[in-house]
């Protein structure tokens, strides 16, 4: 326990630097920052573009409708090939990113992806339950879907964050869930397009962000 | 005051390694009470295994991590203790000044204005170089004196004049 009689010597570190001590804390820092980090900034960005693309897309195809149907066939088949290559790439970050990592926060985290998946089943359960209450096409294929999912589930997923302290993710998700509470005052055709252009933001923002906490300097203020 | 500065501007000797100082940021960077797996460590800093199994048992007999082993792997924790020394170390690297001693490439002139950050930067780094034992006591209060009241960078160096 005693580390106190450590003299510095050559060996011991007596003779390192403290400016390439900084560097060096900086440098590990900054690679394990990224190692950990579970949702890269590319992969945040890529988030950007697949909800402006997928969200957009389905605005493209249900403008102008009068009365409102709902979203083509082609473009819910391009919003879900987005969002499968989006889980699948997500998968294999946090995979990566959770390699050989053990304990309370790693499995608050994995708790926290269990109950938002729960949340998008109860999201879309109730979804059917409206259709077969006879609510409006408007309401079933328009409003709801373009809002509520990410809405209730960004809520819960900020919630489970911020429990865990993590601010910039709780932040994160708060941001989805306001973008859909002000979409939600869009109507079904103009929630889709808020959605896109708001999440897009979100995104990108998130991003950006991101890329600042892994190169920020833990030596210079 | 000498305490003080005794206390918060000396290097950790425990920490002030490369190796450890790797080791130790590297599990800074997982959230608190979280495990690496030794074998992943072992990847991430880039060391063989008698390296770290050497230096994480320094680490661990200085209260820093703590090794444990649960269903065949080998894991390590950065310990409160150990952020707190960490944090405490990176205090004082951040408080050291630029380059106090000498007029060096890129040093400002001797007859720049200093301000108070710098005359606590000097002061700190003369703690530091008390503690190591480069100066006695009544060096350093001398010493001390003539950086708190120092007003240029001609003075603040002269007052940390033949330390590295």
């Amino acid at each position: 326990m005693n580390h106190t009689s450590d003299a510095p010597t050559a060996e011991n570190g007596g003779d390192f630097d403290p400016q390439q001590a900084a560097a060096l804390l900086d440098q590990t820092t900054q690679r394990a920052r990224r190692t950990f980090q579970s949702s890269p900034p590319l992969l945040i960005a890529f988030r950007a573009v697949v909800v402006l693309a997928a969200f957009g897309g389905i605005w493209l195809s249900v403008r102008g409708q009068h009365p409102y149907t709902g979203p083509r066939g082609w473009a819910i088949g391009i919003a879900y090939a987005l969002v499968g290559i989006v889980i699948g790439w997500s998968s294999v970050a946090m995979k990566r990113a959770a390699a050989g990592v053990s304990g309370p926060a790693q499995r608050a985290k994995n708790l926290g992806i269990a109950v938002m998946l729960a949340a998008w089943v109860a999201v879309y359960v109730f979804m059917a339950a409206l259709d077969h209450a006879g609510a409006s096409h408007a309401i079933v294929f328009g409003l709801y879907p373009a809002t509520a999912p990410l809405m209730i589930v960004g809520l819960v997923a900020a919630a489970n964050s911020a429990g865990r302290e993590d601010w910039m993710m709780a932040g994160n998700c708060l941001a989805i869930a306001l973008v859909a509470m002000a979409a939600a005052f869009g109507g079904p055709v103009g929630a889709w397009l808020i959605m896109a252009i708001g999440l897009c933001a979100v995104f990108l923002g998130t991003a950006a962000v991101t890329v600042w906490q892994q190169h920020r300097s833990v030596v210079q203020p | 005051m000498t305490g003080a500065l005794e206390g918060s501007a000396a290097f950790d000797p425990v920490i002030h390694k490369p190796v450890r100082l790797r080791i130790l940021a590297t599990l800074a960077a997982l959230p608190d009470g979280d495990a690496l797996s030794v074998a992943r460590l072992r990847d991430l800093a880039g060391l063989t295994p008698g390296i770290l199994t050497a230096n994480l048992r320094e680490l661990d007999d200085a209260g820093y991590a703590a090794e444990k082993t649960k269903e065949k792997q080998a894991t390590v924790t950065l310990t409160r203790e150990g952020r707190a020394a960490l944090d405490r170390y990176t205090a004082v690297l951040r408080n050291r000044p630029a380059r106090p001693a000498g007029y060096d490439r890129g040093a400002p002139a001797p007859n720049v204005r200093i301000g108070d950050a710098d005359r606590d930067a000097a002061a700190a780094a003369l703690g530091e170089h008390f503690a190591q034992g480069r100066l006695t006591l009544d060096e350093l209060h001398a010493r001390l004196g003539a950086t708190l009241t120092a007003t240029t960078y001609g003075e603040l160096c002269q007052a940390l004049r033949d330390l590295p």
